[in-house]
């Protein structure tokens, strides 16, 4: 194209002064218009309270007496279906969070029982696989799912060592609302977090008690008072697939 | 017609929930569940305890209640209800899970 | 003499009504998955035990495939072999295709795929899942990238560089999904180092199969007849590459089965369990890796174009019954929570847990390899990716001037 430099222009281009000014204010328009919801958010964030909230102080965990533990009852099982709105079907697609083992030593005969749940391992193989983070352990040990940004892609149950996750098959209603569950999530035993961060004990620990078994403690592995510490450091109790070295929250008597 | 709640007071202004409980809903749910920092203020159950319809013991199950309302109008689909319970604990503890 | 890269021309009838019927299954698959997603998990066969059934078969198939795919255009672009420069455009287009369609099954079968968005934007590092999301788009955007190369004008010094992030990208992404296995200490079936490297190359077998019989069905419609020397070639490649994926799995067996700890594993997947060692010896071996091998090794094979198509078409079904074995035999064998002692539970613990895939399962696998092609046929109508012949004659006049590209 030939500019043709005696021909006037009929329209005036901005001058460029006026073009720079004009960006300018646009520019400073739109980083108000950004930042301004930023602000706001960060009102809102800093007048949330901060109360409590778990911390690594503490390390929750369990003690299983498999001595103590019947090959027929389920008093833990019930208690865990009802307190977290399990529907307690044993369907290929219906979801355990806690389950008894029968088992048999094929070379002499024995046999024992006892529960098995999430393990709350101190280094999850189900936290490593999530691809979204969605499986964590909490600050205080507890593993638990986040469904807000589950997707559902079953890693973490493919990679647990103890079957602990199941995934939800089908539409649920009538949820409990201290323990929300939902379809194409995963889930597993929360160690009753809705409770213990209230001060109170697993719905399974509170059951086998209250029935008179006694199989089942709950407590803070971090401090030496409690309970379970100093039933840990008097007796050898062992986990699971030790050979993981996946250091459990749950621990075993008796296996 | 958006229903009365039934408590008296909101934990805020109606003004600021209209523009920002999805922000309190989106930062607050990793307070307590990735932190356990649990407060009475902001409990989604609370909120669903005070706002639960009078009718239908439920804040998303019919039109008029008060998640449905504005969220049928402005057409957003509401995620939190696939997990969470739409009804105050009372009313749950009636039912049994239905899967 | 010179050959000439154009899109495909005389569409006969034939391509259509391969289009229609592709057409017709991803509309299978769109509502499969719309009433999936709605009415949740529970409608397939899948469950607590077989998480990830038939949809992850033939996902893994088309990933695989993918890279594999990418082999001839490697060959001539990075390892300088000039005679396979014609075909390299639609190597590269078939693994973009076969990619896309593997990525769009794995979305699908999510048990929240509405959530997709939100893989995108949270990260867990340590995740290879994670990691496979720059994997998958990184290998396709750097293929389609290479294509671009090849195909704008002067843009070929840029060639090299494309194939070679390509090339990283391939092996990343092939260990990343071997990896997806080979990372979990739970199952017996993948607590082995071996599983990535197996992958890898049951990849060049599977990718260069599917590669020669997408070769050849367009051939036959474009009208560039392969010459004997070209087919004799890609027949040894086959044959080389099947072998290389037969030893891989010897090795994985025979040392999974030197563990005693893995004995009744391997018993099961070998000897007696059901049909999955009759899919490994049946399928994997005799099929996908000793038919296909007899097949090939004929002193005139180039001149045997059904013993090639046949060994090809073979080696896709050993492929299958190898990824069903490796992925549902894994999930079917019980975790071992006490060894040595039995095991009997309400969460089917203990017990071979059966599994049939279900008619949704099945229009899931069939719908992805139906996307690849139909990204496939469209990608040929509509860009010049087809050579207008590759008789020997022609290949070896190319060797001494570079292709043409048509505009």
């Amino acid at each position: 194209m030939k500019h043709d430099h005696n021909t006037p222009q009929s329209d005036p281009v901005a001058t460029p002064s006026s073009r720079r000014g004009f960006l300018g204010v646009a520019a400073v328009g739109m980083a108000g218009i950004l930042l301004a919801p930023g602000v706001r958010l960060f009102e809102i964030a800093q007048a949330a309270p901060a109360v409590g909230g778990a911390s690594s102080k503490v390390r929750w965990g369990m003690l299983i007496d498999s001595g103590k533990c019947a090959s027929g009852c389920t008093d833990c099982v019930k208690a865990c279906n009802t307190e977290n709105g399990l529907s307690g079907g044993t369907l290929p697609t219906d979801s355990q969070w806690i389950r008894k083992l029968d088992i048999k030593d094929t070379h002499t005969g024995a046999i024992q029982s006892l529960p098995m749940m999430c393990q709350h391992c101190a280094e999850p193989p189900c936290v490593d696989v999530c691809p979204t983070g969605a499986s964590f352990k909490r600050a205080d040990g507890i593993v638990l799912v986040d469904k807000h940004i589950c997707i559902g892609c079953r890693y973490c149950i493919m990679a647990c060592p103890y079957k602990a996750r199941s995934f939800v098959h089908e539409p649920l209603t009538h949820q409990k609302p201290d323990v929300p569950r939902g379809m194409g999530t995963a889930e597993a035993c929360t160690l009753c977090v809705h409770r213990v961060d209230r001060g109170e004990q697993p719905a399974c620990v509170n059951a086998c008690a209250d029935a008179g078994h006694g199989a089942i403690i709950f407590g803070n592995l971090n401090d030496p008072e409690s309970e379970i510490s100093k039933r840990v450091a008097s007796y050898p109790s062992r986990q699971i697939r030790e050979n993981l070295n996946l250091n459990t929250g749950v621990r075993y008597l008796g296996i | 017609m958006i229903e009365k709640a039934r408590g008296g007071q909101c934990v805020e202004e109606p003004a600021f929930m209209r523009r920002n409980h999805m922000k309190l809903l989106m930062h607050q749910r990793d307070d307590t569940l990735r932190r356990g920092i649990r407060t009475d203020k902001y409990s989604l159950k609370a909120c669903i305890a005070c706002h639960a319809s009078q009718t239908s013991q439920s804040v998303n199950a019919e039109p008029g209640n008060f998640c449905q309302s504005c969220h049928n109008y402005v057409a957003v689909k509401i995620d939190c209800f696939q997990c969470h319970a739409n009804q105050p604990a009372g009313i749950v503890a009636q039912q049994q899970v239905k899967p | 003499m010179k050959i000439v890269l154009r899109e495909l021309q005389a569409t006969r009838r034939g391509y259509y009504q391969l289009l229609a019927g592709l057409v017709v299954i991803i509309l299978l698959f769109g509502a499969t998955v719309l009433y999936i997603e709605h009415h949740g998990h529970i409608v397939t066969s899948m469950n607590n035990q077989i998480v990830w059934g038939l949809p992850d078969v033939f996902a893994v198939f088309l990933l695989l495939s993918a890279t594999g795919a990418l082999s001839i255009a490697l060959l001539t672009s990075f390892f300088g072999k000039a005679e396979f420069q014609p075909m390299a455009p639609l190597s590269g287009l078939l693994a973009i295709a076969m990619l896309l369609a593997g990525v769009l099954m794995l979305m699908f079968d999510l048990g929240r795929p509405d959530r997709a968005n939100l893989a995108m934007m949270n990260f867990n590092f340590k995740s290879v899942l994670a990691w496979n999301l720059f994997l998958y788009s990184g290998f396709a955007g750097f293929t389609a990238f290479y294509l671009w190369t090849l195909m704008a004008r002067g843009m070929q010094r840029f060639t090299l560089l494309a194939i070679t992030l390509a090339l990283v990208w391939r092996i990343g992404l092939t260990t990343g999904t071997g990896s997806i296995y080979g990372f979990q200490v739970a199952r017996q079936a993948f607590d082995s180092a071996l599983v990535a490297p197996m992958f890898i190359a049951l990849s060049l077998s599977y990718g260069l199969a599917a590669f020669v019989l997408v070769l050849m069905l367009a051939c036959r419609s474009h009208g560039c007849q392969i010459g004997d020397a070209m087919m004799a070639r890609l027949a040894r490649l086959q044959a080389i590459f099947i072998g290389v994926g037969m030893y891989f799995v010897l090795v994985y067996h025979l040392t999974n089965r030197y563990f005693t700890r893995h004995h009744a594993f391997e018993d099961f997947i070998l000897f007696n369990g059901g049909v999955y060692p009759f899919l490994f010896w049946f399928g994997t071996v005799l099929l996908g890796g000793i038919v296909p091998l007899m097949l090939l090794l004929h002193p005139k094979i180039g001149q045997m174009r059904q013993r090639i198509v046949a060994a090809t078409a073979l080696v896709i079904v050993g492929a299958f019954a190898q990824l069903y074995v490796t992925i549902i035999g894994a999930q079917v064998f019980p975790l071992v929570l006490f060894p040595g002692r039995q095991v009997t539970s309400t969460f089917y613990d203990g017990v071979i847990n059966p599994y049939t895939p279900s008619l949704l399962e099945w229009m899931l696998g069939f719908g992805g390899l139906a996307i690849a092609g139909l990204i496939v046929m469209i990608g040929l109508k509509l860009l010049g990716f087809l050579p207008n012949r590759l008789d020997d004659a022609a290949i070896e006049m190319s060797l001494a001037k570079p292709v043409a590209v048509a505009t």
